[in-house]
């Protein structure tokens, strides 16, 4: 039994994947048929809001109430320049991925510009940011007309390897490399240290203002790949695509495990969260409940999560 | 001498502690300590750093619960398990704190209110009373002291915030017992003087005082008792006409003049023994590694302090606590840009805290984790490295250190204090850093550890490290090559390595000059600016608008743009409350949809069960706030969780737009009355409401929440309740936005609302409000929401495109709080 | 100090960034698309005419007006070309001095943001408003103020629950109840059946929803296996209908409302399923992909996006004193698979339809209407 315990302990994303585990057992039961096809479409599903999930993971892992609100905005905007500009023409790929990096750079650093330098609060900071870049979309939105989705594109986005479309693997080597920097390399460790003790982190000679830049560059940039890639899926973009994803995004972050006030990041956890609010959206549709009675399950599912470790955080200390 | 002796031999016990045990860890921190204080006596307590005072005082005042012993007061035995600061000072046990127990936010009438509340009775005219009161109680104490009570008090200086503390713990009526910790200590001399003299008028009335500070002269000045501690044990009492202030010293610091040998108690740490086994002779000094300060003067203590300290020295800094010594090491650790000229390094630094729970540890990581951070900082930042290596560096100093622990793979927090300052010390040695600063690092650690420590500073010594250390232990610091005596934030006194000891630290800790200001600065007047700037935005956008169609300034004009932006308004001012006790709602919008679909479905049908329904939406809301509040869960999170929760009811109960608004609904909100309109009137009464109810009695409590729970809850108040009722009144706004929008609209729609949420929390930051500290302003709220919801009119009259509306908001945004640094830069400095 | 000058300094860029983004931007853009130069089909539609300059007994005044078009939400293709219909015969009786001005406001779908449009509009003092609104209710109250302050409301395509106003509506109900009976008798009215519904909110949805329904109600082996907030936009009902298609059973029909046939299509093809029938909606992708297939027996039939044009003639004619009644019904196009042919080259991202005219909207909606 103590052994389970310290297991548990040391990966906190087994309870995520148990729950996400469960939750496809539900939907199968209630579909009346298990099927892979069904994993993997969610999975597929709940590999984009993995991408941008993992950028506010980030952002929440530097500590003292951080939320990054400007991640949906990010989103849109990503999916109408990818769409608008790569314009069905595989040349163009490469280059507007390489521009679409740039811009969630550029945006990650006004982020951190206002919260570090100006000390805007970060909610405060990234909500005016997002209004920003709802706005730039909506501009560009107007000359906007473009319905073909690039060969490559197609390809990640529907191509199946081993019963999983590529862009799976493409969440699963996002995920690999930071939980390897959380591990291993001296960023991770660096915003880890920060997020569990300012203060302490200046003591022990790190350059908070760097590192917390870097959070949120890290976001802004995955917020954007998001969005990139989803405009394949969805094969275009629409004004409003990602506001749905605000609230994704901090369940399955919260659900696997992170800590909301900093300090631990549950990389894993956040797939296993994203994937198990992606079922039980499913099992929620395949039962046919109304839309009304989906939000209150799926609302009701967070606060739950919240609480509950509440009460595993008091039994620790 | 001059102190008013007691004539009366047959004086009443009022206090009586006996042998009363406290430990923390493995330090005794007091050693079976009895006292008697009769009524009116004034009791001066004294000793050096760590002698116990201050647990002691925790203890009588409830805060802390002895291990063993009892505590007789006012001839009742005190029942340990049922004391609190609370029932301590219904008994009449009062304390004023060092650090200062007041809210920032209120003003300085409201914060004596808030302590004595039940001297007010009565909605109205409460403020002039309590102003009155405020200003007696201060002139009583601090006659002329010309502090306006109608300041916040942020605004008042230290020594003026001092003030009020003290006069503060004066004005219980039912006081018995009041307990001094360090009081005058930024105080002017004139002040000083005005409060021993209050302080003796008042033991002459029966109030007995227990007066702690480092002051000696202040001790035999105004007490008529002393007692004297020592290593957690009252080692002498005397009468004060029978002491002065050279034998106060004497007792305290032992009577035997030791070097760096040992003291004669068992349990503090002397170091000794080990320095005559490992003798080093002399301390070789490494040149290369240095820190050189000229002149250093800092806001944070520190006046004019020079020094030169070289690698291969043990430093030590002493003095009492509170003198600039953490300020110092602070000081050349960080290196401000504006004392670069003033401070020379050489050589990598680490920092070693004391206060390992606050600025030390991270708690969530193992032990190897937390050695090995400082080390690993020194590589770049992208660079990998391998957690086998890392555990394996930090093993060989976990080994070496004998860090008593399961594995350097344990939790950082399964350790003792004294092993977790050893991972901590582990961590700088890591990290092979030249210069290492310790802040006290041996302050509840055990003797054997602290021992062993001191055999790894001289070991890091020698191997041509500086080590700087502060130590609030004047024993411990015999190793030093060189302590340094601070008092006001400068060093009155450099001992050399065969001048230390524990006797000559204290005696130089106490015998300074005395450094006090004369008088009480006079403050600058400053205006409060918060509700200019969204006053003038919403007038510039509301003229700008104006100008380009003159039918904005008509009634007709007023009445249109409100009825299209009250329910955001509401909504904004639900929103003050919520922020103003350091929450967020995410789920404020949806709440509104919610109550905006009963109005238009079941309230049109019934209007009793409507009504029902609604209350039940009201006591929902107060709930999530005590949830929140009990399980201490994020509310940003728990508000979006319910945001789900509201809006999923809405489609439940009306999944697409419609619904009928009652007719007296829409009449309450589409009428005019007295030739005004009626969302006119509802706005200004909304928001004088609003405002009101926060200034009124019960709301300067909840603001005093907003800043400082455990002020509050120290002055008897109930934080479950406060919270309850901060949502309960944020309810109500949010519930008349709802209501007002299917007012207007005369339907309802649930999804409609949402896009209010983030608007309302842009409105509260635009008014003036901060996301904590409970500085919110209900007036400036609605400004902002009123120029948030201009923002479309005037970009609709000048032909811009409205896609650029949100930008303007966000920009807007931007730029007020831009502004607000800038003026807060221009104020500090 | 320099914090001081770094915030002087953003302050200013932010200034002047304000200032500068509000300089009145240009109205409109151009319209990216090409206007179909074609033949127009079947019985309801107008027939597409050289737009002459005296054609027709209609003489029209010189006029001083000032038109608004307060448009809810300009996020998906339908919109996108019902405001360039606008814009296109706004310019034209600007050019011709009918009307002096004209100004395009659009919103962000939210009720909020179109009320501020309409109350910017009576401030202004505008001489009618065109509506297409984001609720069927919630914009009564400013409605009935803009009508009390003198200025005619005239809401089309998702039209308004208020007496005070003219409704253009489109007569979807029967339209939409012949679309899933066509569908059904394909399959002898038996099959599951995935229902997608169009723009949250607005009244023709309902009603193309309730004529679905009628369908479904009366044929007991139709089964409705899933429904779909498809919001008339291709990507959002992929989106939507990719989350469940893996869970459901086969899917032998869709009804949906138009805006949305890529979508579906897409979110089949990728799931690798076969594509159901479906309700065309007269888009240029749409008929490319359907000329494309075999025996894919559908109809296609959309409420055309330039029914913005007509409200701008209507609103024209009302300013002018014509005599107009409130309500105006106007009819769907209908594209039968043997007319598909000659909407072959109609580009993505358009929808068939033709511009009318000040004579057509006379002839064949406002003189029928009267009586």
């Amino acid at each position: 039994m103590n052994s389970i315990n310290t297991f548990t302990k040391k990966h906190h994303w087994v309870w995520s994947a148990i729950g996400a585990a469960i939750m496809f057992i539900a939907v199968s039961i209630i579909s009346g048929k298990i099927s892979f096809s069904s994993f993997s479409a969610n999975f597929a599903i709940a590999s984009y809001v993995t991408i941008c999930a993992l950028g506010q993971m980030i952002v929440m892992t530097t500590g003292r109430g951080a939320f990054d609100l400007s991640i949906p905005n990010m989103i849109t905007l990503s999916a109408f320049l990818t769409m608008g500009l790569i314009d069905g023409k595989n040349q163009n790929f490469l280059p507007v991925l390489l521009l679409v990096v740039l811009v969630g750079t550029v945006v990650g650093l006004v982020n951190s510009f206002l919260v570090i330098k100006m000390r805007i609060t970060a909610m405060i900071a990234t909500l005016a940011v997002g209004y920003i870049l709802s706005t730039g979309t909506s501009i560009y939105n107007r000359t906007f007309n473009c319905m073909e989705v690039c060969g490559i594109m197609k390809s990640i986005v529907a191509t199946k390897v081993l019963g999983l479309p590529i862009i799976c693997y493409i969440v699963l080597l996002i995920i690999v490399g930071i939980s390897f920097m959380f591990r291993s390399v001296t960023l991770g460790r660096a915003l880890l240290a920060l997020g569990q003790n300012k203060r302490a982190a200046q003591l022990a000679g790190i350059r908070v203002d760097l590192v917390e830049m870097l959070a949120y560059i890290m976001s802004a940039v995955l917020a954007s790949l998001c969005g990139f890639f989803l405009s394949g899926r969805v094969g275009g973009a629409f004004l409003g695509m990602g506001d749905s994803y605000l609230m994704d995004t901090v369940g399955s972050v919260v659900i696997g495990g992170t800590l909301a006030s900093g300090g631990r990041a549950v990389t894993l956890g956040t797939l296993f969260g994203a994937l198990f609010l992606c079922f039980v959206v499913a099992a929620m549709q395949v039962a046919n409940f109304s839309i009304g009675v989906q939000n209150i399950i799926k609302g009701a599912i967070i606060i739950f999560v919240l609480a509950l470790s509440a009460g595993q955080k008091e039994k620790n200390d | 001498m001059g102190s008013i002796s007691s004539v009366f031999t047959e004086k009443k016990p009022l206090l009586e502690l006996e042998d009363i045990v406290k430990i923390y860890g493995t330090t005794i921190a007091n050693n079976k300590v009895s006292i008697c204080v009769n009524e009116g006596d004034i009791l001066g307590l004294v000793g050096a750093n760590g002698a116990g005072k201050s647990t002691l005082m925790r203890i009588i005042s409830g805060v802390s619960t002895p291990d063993s012993g009892s505590m007789k007061f006012n001839e009742e035995i005190i029942n340990w398990s049922a004391f609190s600061p609370t029932t301590a000072s219904k008994k009449g046990i009062r304390v004023a704190y060092q650090e200062l127990s007041l809210c920032d936010n209120l003003r300085v009438y409201e914060n004596f209110f808030v302590e004595q509340s039940q001297l007010f009775k009565g909605t109205f005219g409460w403020r002039k009373k309590a102003m009155e009161l405020a200003e007696n109680q201060l002139n009583e104490v601090f006659p002329g002291n010309g502090i306006d009570v109608n300041k916040e008090l942020c605004e008042l200086s230290i020594a003026q915030q001092q003030m009020v503390e003290i006069a503060r713990a004066f004005m219980d009526p039912e006081l018995k017992l009041l307990i001094l910790d360090e009081p005058t200590s930024s105080l002017p001399v004139e002040q000083t003087r005005q409060l021993l003299s209050y302080i003796e008028k008042k033991a002459a009335d029966g109030v007995t005082f227990i007066y702690i500070t480092h002051r000696l002269f202040e001790i035999i000045e105004v007490t008529n008792k002393v007692y004297v501690m020592k290593n957690g044990e009252v080692v002498t009492d005397f009468l004060t006409d029978e002491t002065n202030e050279d034998q106060l010293i004497e007792v305290m610091s032992g009577t035997e003049k030791v070097d760096a040998a040992s003291t004669d108690s068992d349990d503090q740490a002397e170091d000794n023994r080990d320095t005559e086994q490992d003798e080093i002779d002399g301390f070789k000094q490494d040149t290369n590694i240095y820190v050189k300060c000229r002149n250093v003067s800092s806001k944070d203590g520190l006046d004019s302090v020079s020094c030169e300290m070289y690698g291969g020295e043990i430093i030590g800094i002493a003095g009492l606590e509170g003198n600039g010594q953490k300020a110092l090491l602070h000081a050349i650790f960080e290196m401000p840009r504006a004392l670069r000229k003033n401070i020379e390094r050489s050589g990598s630094i680490a920092y070693v805290t004391g206060d390992r729970k606050a600025e030390g540890n991270f708690p969530l990581w193992s032990i190897a984790d937390n050695i090995a951070i400082t080390s690993l900082m020194k590589k770049p930042l992208f660079a990998a490295n391998s957690p086998v290596k890392i555990v394996e560096k930090a093993r060989t100093w976990y080994d070496k250190l004998r860090i008593k622990g399961e594995s350097p793979k344990a939790e950082i927090v399964s350790l003792s204090g004294g092993n977790q300052q050893k991972a901590l010390i582990a961590r700088a040695l890591l990290s092979d850093a030249g210069i290492i600063i310790l802040d006290d690092p041996t302050r509840g650690v055990d003797v054997e550890t602290k021992r062993q420590l001191y055999s790894v500073f001289k070991e890091a010594a020698a191997a041509g490290k500086l080590i700087i250390w502060y130590s609030s232990d004047d024993s411990e610091l015999g190793i030093c090559s060189r302590v340094m005596v601070m008092r006001y934030g400068t060093i009155i006194k450099t001992l050399e390595h065969e001048e230390i000891s524990k006797d000559s630290i204290i005696e130089a800790s106490f015998k300074a000059a005395d450094h006090k200001k004369e008088h009480l600065e006079s403050n600058s007047k400053k205006y409060d600016l918060t509700l200019l700037m969204p006053i003038v935005s919403m007038l510039t956008i509301y003229v700008a608008c104006g100008l380009i169609h003159s039918s904005t300034f008509s009634l007709f004009g007023i009445e249109l743009l409100l009825s299209g932006s009250l329910p955001l308004i509401l909504a904004a001012l639900a929103q003050t409350y919520i922020i103003g006790v350091g929450h967020v709602n995410l789920g404020l919008g949806n709440f509104m949809g919610l109550v905006s679909v009963l109005a238009a479905t079941i309230l049109y049908e019934n209007t009793t069960v409507g009504l029902l329904l609604i209350l039940g939406t009201w006591i929902a809301y107060g709930l999530m706030g005590v949830m929140i509040r009990k399980l201490n869960l994020p509310a940003v999170i728990v508000s979006l969780g319910f945001s789900f929760v509201w809006y999923g009811i809405a489609m439940v109960l009306q999944s697409i737009p419609g619904g009928t608004a009652p007719q007296w609904l829409i009449d309450m909100f589409n009428n005019k009355t007295f030739g005004l309109p009626n969302v006119l009137i509802i706005l200004i009464l909304a928001t004088i409401l609003a405002h009101g109810l926060y200034r009124s009695k019960y709301g300067t409590v909840l603001r005093g929440f907003g800043n400082r729970e455990e002020a509050m809850v120290r002055s008897g108040w109930n934080k479950y309740k406060a919270i309850f009722s901060i949502y309960a009144i944020s309810a109500f706004f949010a519930i008349l936005g709802g209501m007002s929008f299917t007012a207007l609209t005369y339907s309802a729609d649930a999804s409609s609302m949402d896009s209010y949420t983030l608007l309302t929390v842009a409105s509260v930051v635009l008014g003036g409000g901060a996301l904590s500290g409970g500085r919110v302003n209900h007036i400036g709220t609605v400004f902002g929401a009123i120029t948030l919801s201009f923002v479309t009119i005037l970009l609709g009259f000048l032909r811009v495109n409205s896609d650029y509306t949100a930008a303007v908001q966000g920009l807007l945004l931007i730029v007020i709080l831009s502004l607000r640094l800038l003026r807060k830069g221009q104020n500090n400095e | 100090m320099s914090k001081k000058l770094i915030a002087l300094f953003v302050t200013l860029m932010m200034v002047i960034s304000m200032v500068a983004g509000c300089a009145p931007a240009a109205p409109v853009e151009e319209p990216v698309v090409e206007e179909p130069v074609v033949e127009e089909p079947v019985a309801e539609e107008p027939v597409e005419e050289l737009v002459a300059e005296e054609a027709g007994a209609y003489e029209i005044p010189q006029g001083d007006w000032v038109i608004g078009l307060s448009n809810s939400y300009y996020g998906n293709t339908w919109r996108k070309n019902m405001v360039d219909s606008f814009t296109r015969v706004a310019e034209e009786a600007k050019a011709k001095g009918y009307i002096k001005d004209y100004i395009i406001q659009n919103g962000d779908g939210s009720v909020n943001a179109q009320i501020a449009q309409i109350n910017s509009f009576i401030l202004e003092g505008v001489d009618a408003i065109c509506i297409n609104a984001a609720s069927a209710t919630a914009l009564n109250s400013v409605i009935d103020k803009a009508v009390e302050a003198g200025i005619p409301c005239i809401a089309f395509d998702s039209t308004v629950d208020n007496a005070n106003a003219y409704c253009m509506d489109f007569d979807n109900g029967p339209f939409y109840y012949r679309m899933g009976d066509y569908m059904a008798k394909q399959l002898d009215y038996k099959g599951n059946v995935v229902v997608v519904r169009g723009v949250s909110g607005s009244k023709p949805e309902q009603i193309m929803y309730d004529a679905y329904m009628q369908v479904i109600e009366e044929h007991p082996d139709l089964k409705v296996i899933a429904t779909v907030l498809g919001e008339a936009d291709a990507t959002v009902t992929q989106e939507e209908l990719t989350k469940i298609l893996p869970s459901l059973d086969k899917v032998d029909m869709v009804f949906n409302q138009g805006g949305d046939t890529w979508g579906i299509i897409q979110a089949f093809e990728q799931a690798g399923l076969e594509v159901p029938l479906m309700s065309g909606d007269n888009s240029g992708e749409f008929i490319k992909w359907w000329l494309e297939q075999e025996n894919y027996d559908t109809l296609s039939m959309r409420c055309a996006p330039c029914c913005a044009s007509a409200a701008m003639w209507t609103a024209i004619s009302i300013l002018n004193g014509e005599d107009v009644p409130k309500m105006l019904p106007l009819g769907l196009s209908v594209i039968t698979r043997e007319d598909a042919p000659l909407y072959a080259d109609l580009e993505a991202g358009v929808i068939a339809g033709a511009d009318w005219t000040y004579e057509q909207v006379m002839d064949e909606i406002i003189i029928p209407a009267r009586g």
